[in-house]
């Protein structure tokens, strides 16, 4: 990410980030550490609360990135450290996600967040793909505030069965997004 | 096992959707920490709704989900970009202003703000009857200490973006005539869909009054009036851009500014098909199309462009082309073309089958593999197995190089075919097994041959009787040369999808087919076309004329787009190096520029418009262009030149007039040169005039290269 041949530099700043090259990688970091804590915590809530604080613990440690070094990365690590702050303090709300379990899916985690804006691209063709009345449940669904007992209301459908086709369209988007991803990435 | 899955995955959405009981919650554990698939798919699907949450993909509707893919010229500009970039940290700004009451963290993505304000220039140029003057994006305004407030600054953004035409909603738009056709396209295909035949003694002015007459008929249906000729200036730039993908030097515009009449603008096209360049750029872009743009192992990606390369040069028939990769054998290192279907192979060969029909056939098959199409009921998944039975019995291995002290891994791989006779299995998804024989266009291979089914393949898409491959390439290389193609996305048109001009698709490949494939000539019939020389700016008689909201495109006009990175990076080399007196030479494939490009976060260097999203957004790109050391040392570089170069001789508004033609290819408005003397005269004041003037220049020349319209194909 980082641009290259700072060696002839003479800035005498050369080892720290300038307030808005540490902005440039702050803002461009946010949705990747974002998709990051979200598997790890359970929950947009909880992920947006440790992203804040995390983002604060970044901001208050600027000086301490290494330039050249991987901006995403060091912002995981702190990441990960405040999702274990979280948890010991709010007391897990996730009990399938224990101890070592944690560390696995962290690790597996990590191997997918360069794939970021390739996934991007892919979900926004996969959704293309979704029959008009899956979009619009999906739509429905992350409408922000919006519960799924509402929308069965508002459907007049069992709120069961809108929570199984919530099931089978979020199940039929991952396993097309990862298709087109092994598809070469380019489509 | 695939129980287990299946069961994890709906236990995953209950847990999201909160509905997870207790015990369930304990087995979904009990899932995971046994089989590490099920991680997988947590993972998976907790990211595609962190995706979904943070807003990623827009389900409103069909049309809007449509402009998913696509951007409209205002929303492509950098001005846009940005203000839904400021929505997004607005919205998080009050986040953390409820949540923390933290004024740091605020202050920090209003600081973001208002980078984000000072990226945005050249606007006016957009509108041109704009009276505002354009701020000169000066680099004090990056050091502004005070904190701003990021909702009013993107309430009242400091750019006039109001004064863009408004996206138009108007239900009393005429209707689109152009779907009438596409329907009855389901019954006939699209070859049938034709009026005139072509034979292989086509004249060019034959295609291109065939082109301009199908246009002119489907504006008149519409009530659409096409924009007026573009200049000479913005003419130039495009086909340079377009074709050989950067812009042009001066002297190179200089050859042609002035000149308005056809004659000057078909030598040019003449002369730009002939070049290298051209042949460069399409091997790029090819190379990444086929094989992804991310290095990967034992892909010879070298191999590979240079084969396409020296095709394109000597401008081998399209059809040839396609068939010399699909049937290629041999050794990476040795036969480029061997490394297209070495990067598929894996899964089956299912990426080989999906990449094929996707670039070659334009028909996304990726879907049918596991369940017959959902739209399109032409399509079945057998049909899908039995393509995909062209690709069974192809291999690879690692060639043994013994006299190399490398590991065998890193050698090259050879791609050899196994011919065996035999079916193609696979399993519906019902669970039952069925078995295919590999079937194209009504023509299949019995069963019990032994022959090279991949030769057999690329003999029948030769041979095929709707010319598949023709259609895709006419498409492809048509929204290439305007933003958009005849159907969205530019890779799938099959029959659910709508094609814009299905008359004027089939005659352009009815005439590329009858001249042999030959692509040299298919873009110069587009680049002359009567639409193509219309400038890029609307009308009032066509601004309803707007694919990015989801609307067929109607061709009224080039529509606006932005540059892949590798046009960026080679355009600023060229801007750069010619204000520093420097030759102009390519940097074709440094690491520098490989770097540079890979920054962008792109998965591939295209720049069809319905791929151009891929871009990160403006934001980013401009910072990152503001920050790099080597932009700066450049520019800082090239303004010492100019000086040293012109000062003396020529006047101040001469230098800018220099600047101006080398970057943006046109003189400098009245406005800018305004900007120009008054920052000057300001800088003046506290300054020397020797010191100030190179400050100026660099801001001028920083301010032109992160301006949008620097940055967009127009």
């Amino acid at each position: 990410m980082n641009v290259s041949q700072p060696t002839t530099s003479k800035d005498p700043d050369f080892d720290a980030l300038t307030d808005e090259e540490f902005i440039r990688l702050f803002t461009t970091t946010q949705r990747p550490l974002f998709l990051h804590i979200l598997p790890l915590v359970g929950n947009g809530t909880d992920a947006d609360e440790v992203l804040q604080e995390t983002n604060l613990i970044m901001w208050s440690k600027r000086r301490q990135f290494q330039p050249g070094t991987s901006f995403l990365a060091w912002g995981r690590a702190i990441a990960r450290l405040e999702v274990f702050r979280f948890r010991r303090t709010r007391g897990t709300k996730l009990r399938f996600l224990d101890g070592q379990l944690l560390d696995v899916v962290a690790s597996h985690s990590e191997e997918t967040d360069d794939e970021v804006e390739i996934r991007k691209e892919a979900l926004a063709r996969c959704i293309r793909k979704l029959s008009a009345k899956d979009r619009n449940l999906l739509r429905l669904r992350y409408t922000p505030g919006s519960s799924g007992d509402e929308i069965a209301k508002q459907l007049g459908r069992p709120a069961n069965s809108v929570y199984q086709s919530l099931g089978r369209i979020r199940r039929a988007l991952a396993d097309c997004i990862q298709r087109r991803l092994a598809s070469g990435g380019i489509t | 096992m695939n129980d287990h899955v299946s069961e994890a995955s709906k236990l995953i959405s209950q847990h999201i959707d909160g509905v997870m009981t207790d015990g369930e919650e304990s087995r979904l554990a009990q899932l995971m920490s046994e089989d590490s698939r099920v991680v997988d798919l947590y993972i998976r699907i907790m990211k595609l709704h962190g995706e979904l949450t943070w807003g990623d993909a827009d389900c409103s509707s069909d049309d809007a989900v449509d402009n998913a893919d696509v951007e409209s010229p205002v929303a492509g500009s950098a001005d846009a970009r940005l203000s839904s970039h400021g929505l997004k940290l607005t919205d998080q700004s009050q986040q953390v202003a409820r949540r923390r009451q933290n004024q740091r963290v605020k202050w920090l993505v209003s600081t973001t703000a208002v980078l984000a304000a000072v990226t945005v220039l050249g606007l006016s140029w957009l509108n041109q009857t704009s009276n505002h003057p354009t701020s000169v994006a000066s680099t004090e305004a990056l050091q502004l200490p005070e904190p701003v407030d990021v909702a009013q600054s993107f309430t009242h953004p400091p750019v006039q973006i109001a004064e863009l035409p408004p996206l138009q909603f108007d239900i009393r738009r005429p209707s689109q005539s152009t779907k009438l056709p596409a329907e009855s396209l389901a019954e006939t295909g699209p070859l049938q869909a034709r009026t005139t035949r072509f034979t292989s003694d086509i004249t060019d002015s034959q295609v291109v009054t065939a082109i301009n007459r199908r246009i002119t008929a489907t504006l008149e249906e519409n009530g659409v009036q096409p924009s007026p000729k573009a200049g000479s200036e913005e003419w130039t730039r495009r086909a340079w851009l377009t074709v050989v993908g950067r812009i042009p030097s001066v002297d190179e515009s200089r050859a042609s500014l002035g000149h308005t009449e056809s004659g000057p603008r078909h030598e040019l096209i003449e002369q730009l098909l002939q070049s290298s360049e051209r042949s460069r750029r399409l091997a790029e872009v090819w190379t990444s199309l086929l094989v992804g743009r991310s290095e990967r192992r034992q892909i010879d990606r070298p191999a590979l462009r240079d084969y396409l390369y020296s095709a394109f040069r000597e401008n081998r028939p399209w059809i040839t082309m396609v068939s010399e990769l699909i049937s290629a054998v041999g050794r990476s290192d040795e036969n480029g073309a061997t490394n297209f279907l070495l990067a598929h192979l894996d899964n089956q060969a299912t990426p080989a089958t999906a990449v094929t029909a996707r670039l070659f056939l334009g028909s996304q098959l990726q879907c049918v593999q596991c369940h017959n199409h959902p739209f399109d009921t032409q399509i079945k998944q057998h049909e899908y197995w039995a393509f995909n039975a062209f690709f069974q019995h192809t291999d690879s291995e690692v060639v043994d190089v013994s006299d190399s002290s490398q590991p065998l891994s890193t050698g090259p791989l050879r791609l050899t075919d196994r011919p065996a006779a035999g079916m193609t299995y696979f399993e519906t998804r019902h669970g039952h097994q069925k078995a295919v024989v590999a079937s194209y266009d009504g023509r299949r291979i019995p069963a019990d041959s032994k022959v090279r089914r991949r030769a057999v393949l690329a003999e029948y898409l030769a041979t095929d009787s709707q010319s598949r491959v023709a259609l895709a390439m006419v498409n492809r290389v048509w929204a290439d040369f305007f933003g958009y193609g005849f159907s969205n996305p530019v890779d799938e048109m099959g029959l659910h999808v709508t094609i814009s001009h299905p008359e004027l698709l089939a005659t352009l490949a009815d005439a590329f087919v009858a001249s042999g494939y030959d692509l040299q000539r298919l873009q110069k019939w587009i680049a002359l076309s009567d639409a193509w020389q219309c400038t890029s700016q609307a009308t009032q008689w066509n601004k309803v004329d707007a694919p990015e909201t989801g609307e067929t495109p109607l061709f009224s006009r080039v529509y606006m787009r932005r540059m892949a990175p590798e046009q960026v990076y080679d355009s600023i080399r060229v801007a750069v190096r010619m204000i520093a007196d420097r030759p102009v030479v390519l940097d074709t494939d440094s690491g520098h520029r490989r770097q540079w490009v890979s920054q962008f976060v792109r998965p591939y260097n295209t720049d069809e418009n319905d791929e151009a999203d891929e871009f990160i957004g403006s934001i980013t790109q401009a910072m990152v262009m503001m920050n790099g050391p080597d932009i700066n040392s450049a520019i800082r570089h090239a303004s010492e030149t100019i000086l040293t170069n012109h000062i003396r001789s020529a006047s101040v508004d001469s230098v800018l007039q220099h600047v101006s033609l080398a970057v943006l290819t046109r003189r400098p408005t009245v406005g800018e040169s305004r900007i120009f003397r008054q920052h000057l005269r300001r800088l003046s004041r506290a300054d020397s005039y020797q010191n100030a003037l190179p400050r100026v220049i660099e801001d001028m020349l920083w301010a032109y290269l992160n301006s949008s319209e620097f940055q967009l194909i127009h």
